[in-house]
């Protein structure tokens, strides 16, 4: 019995050869984030959360394709789904071989909220992505290291590709939040606030030369201004080869 | 005397109608003319130092013009490579060319494997962001406009997606050339030359692919100045060429993003400097001034023969940051303009010198 026992998860992982991705439990608490929202200059304070550890991953949207058939790219109404979504299949239940563990790209957001929520978890808010991803492998708060910030600077260019998780973890556990694919936050239509359509100046600062100034409380975080300007233009339909997500929940 | 009057009246009266039916038929062209669908016609691009050829038509037309935006690493310096933003694939971007009086369909792709939205401000443009509001392309997408080209000149075009800094820095710049309704003045070369400043982690020389350094960017300490992308891209092979005699054109641009140019051909002097690439030119000019997202046209004539090198007279920076290009003339030379060196030895020292 006991060498059965062990027998079956090697078999599993001998079929899949995915590797786990786990929620790590991130505290949360007074946090200074790289955007300004409204008055308060930036500063926040973060809910505690649960985190994917990585990235989903391509097996693992195969999975949710295969057990909700509406969101196969040829089922998936144009409306919740550009052109793109998932077309480097092979086909519409077939990844490229060799892939399974890349994070799974060309999901629109509407897709990964839609897996998020049948495993009972959500998008995680862009100041939960943020959060975390201000820490590296020893401290929580790694944005003033400015050798970080060079590497994270250059990272998520063209051929960045590996298989998610294979980077060292940050001091919570998470993986592979710079680098492999930008991600969607579940809130990115309102990153960009300002609905007042009288002045444009206001409207959308992000389209102009000096308008980044306006949106950002650190000028010199542009590993997360070059990711927000990405992430302000997609519409909830949209795919990229580059755009992946991971979810998040509550504190149990 | 009679008669004569009447004919004279009949005349008049005969002479008005004319007029007025020349009125008439005069309206009724300009109706037809701005009615009638402009011609259409594919802007074709260029890349540096290449020109496109003159305009030849004598009116307005609806120009296509269709740039894609790449990312991807290529040559900066010998054994030195970076990873540039562009439009057209080529640093500084693909050279158009218009007239003024033109309506311009501007298509814009950014291709399937660049990482982040791109945006185009062309400073031809009379409107909201130069086109920028009107072109925020994600990876993998297209967007169009339309504008038309009011002012003549020579304009420079940058993305303006932020951080706008980085996308120029990378090399996301270029010139449209709107050219007045009369044309420019025939010449025998026409060349398109940009300096930009790029900084890189690396010291200058330091081998391999060399990241964006964001800190000597905001310091405004740039590691590289260079013509066309690259040291070296007007050097060598590279060389602009022409024969001696011939009178050249350059266009030439500043994408920055930092420093401004103090632009300079060694042994030559400008016979025309249409400055800030405005319609007004000053004559017998030795360097100028091209700011940061400004151009200017400067023509000479290349009357001996011999290398001539394009600087950026803040030397420092041709000689240890790579802002040095060469116009190669071939031809007879002209000793009674230029005789080359004609002694070369030693003098005797002044009786009672130290």
């Amino acid at each position: 019995m006991k060498g059965k026992g062990s027998w079956i998860p090697l078999l599993c992982l001998l079929s899949t050869v995915v590797l786990a991705n786990e929620y790590v439990p991130l505290p949360g608490g007074p946090f200074h984030s790289s955007l300004r929202f409204g008055d308060n200059g930036g500063e926040v304070v973060v809910e505690g959360y649960q985190l994917m550890s990585r990235p989903v991953r391509e097996a693992e949207f195969l999975a949710f394709v295969q057990a909700y058939p509406q969101w196969r790219r040829d089922r998936i109404p144009r409306l919740f789904a550009d052109a793109g979504y998932l077309s480097h299949w092979d086909r519409p239940l077939a990844p490229r071989p060799g892939t399974l563990n890349f994070p799974v790209t060309r999901v629109s957001w509407f897709a990964a909220d839609a897996y998020c929520r049948a495993r009972g978890a959500r998008l995680p808010a862009w100041l939960e992505w943020e959060f975390a991803a201000a820490a590296d492998a020893r401290q929580t708060d790694a944005r003033d290291d400015a050798d970080r910030r060079r590497r994270i600077l250059t990272l998520g260019t063209p051929g960045a590709y590996r298989d998610a998780g294979e980077s060292m973890p940050n001091v919570y556990g998470v993986h592979d939040l710079h680098g492999l694919v930008w991600e969607w936050p579940w809130d990115h239509a309102s990153m960009m606030a300002a609905a007042d359509s009288r002045n444009v100046d206001t409207e959308n600062p992000l389209r102009y030369c000096g308008g980044s100034a306006l949106a950002f409380s650190d000028r010199r975080d542009y590993a997360v201004i070059k990711r927000v300007a990405l992430l302000s233009a997609l519409s909830a339909r949209t795919t990229l080869s580059n755009l992946g997500f991971r979810c998040a929940k509550e504190l149990p | 005397m009679k008669s004569g009057v009447t004919s004279h009246t009949v005349l008049k009266q005969l002479a008005g109608g004319i007029a007025l039916a020349l009125l008439l038929s005069g309206c009724t062209t300009g109706k037809t003319a701005s009615e009638a669908p402009l011609p259409v016609e594919q802007a074709q691009l260029t890349a540096p130092p290449v020109v496109p050829p003159p305009i030849s038509r004598k009116g307005p037309a609806k120009v296509v013009v269709d740039l894609e935006m790449v990312e991807q690493e290529m040559r900066l310096s010998d054994g030195v490579t970076y990873e540039f933003w562009t439009f057209g694939g080529t640093v500084p971007g693909s050279f158009i060319r218009i007239r003024e009086g033109d309506t311009v369909e501007f298509n814009l792709k950014n291709r399937h494997d660049s990482h982040v939205a791109h945006n185009i401000d062309l400073h031809a443009v009379t409107g909201t962001g130069g086109g920028a509001e009107a072109t925020f392309t994600l990876p993998g997408h297209k967007t169009q406009f339309t504008f038309k080209a009011l002012n003549p000149g020579l304009y420079v075009y940058h993305c303006a997606m932020a951080p706008v800094g980085m996308h120029i820095a990378n090399g996301m710049y270029g010139l449209i050339l709107v050219e007045p309704e009369e044309g420019l003045p025939p010449v025998d070369r026409e060349y398109y030359v940009m300096q930009g400043d790029f900084y890189t982690e690396g010291d200058h020389g330091e081998p391999g692919l060399q990241p964006f350094s964001l800190e000597k960017a905001v310091d405004e300490h740039p590691t590289y100045v260079v013509f066309n992308g690259s040291e070296g891209a007007l050097t060598g092979d590279g060389a602009l060429t022409a024969n001696a005699g011939d009178k050249v054109r350059l266009f030439v641009g500043n994408g920055g993003p930092n420093l401004v140019s103090s632009f300079h051909v060694i042994g030559e002097i400008f016979d025309r400097v249409f400055y800030e690439g405005g319609s007004k030119y000053q004559e017998n000019v030795q360097t100028t001034l091209i700011p940061a997202g400004g151009a200017t046209m400067v023509e000479f004539t290349t009357d001996v023969p011999g290398n001539f090198i394009l600087v950026d007279h803040s030397i420092f920076r041709t000689f240890n940051k790579g802002a040095l290009g060469i116009l190669s003339v071939d031809g007879e030379m002209k000793p009674e303009i230029y005789t080359g060196q004609q002694f070369s030895g030693e003098y005797p020292e002044a009786e009672g010198g130290r």
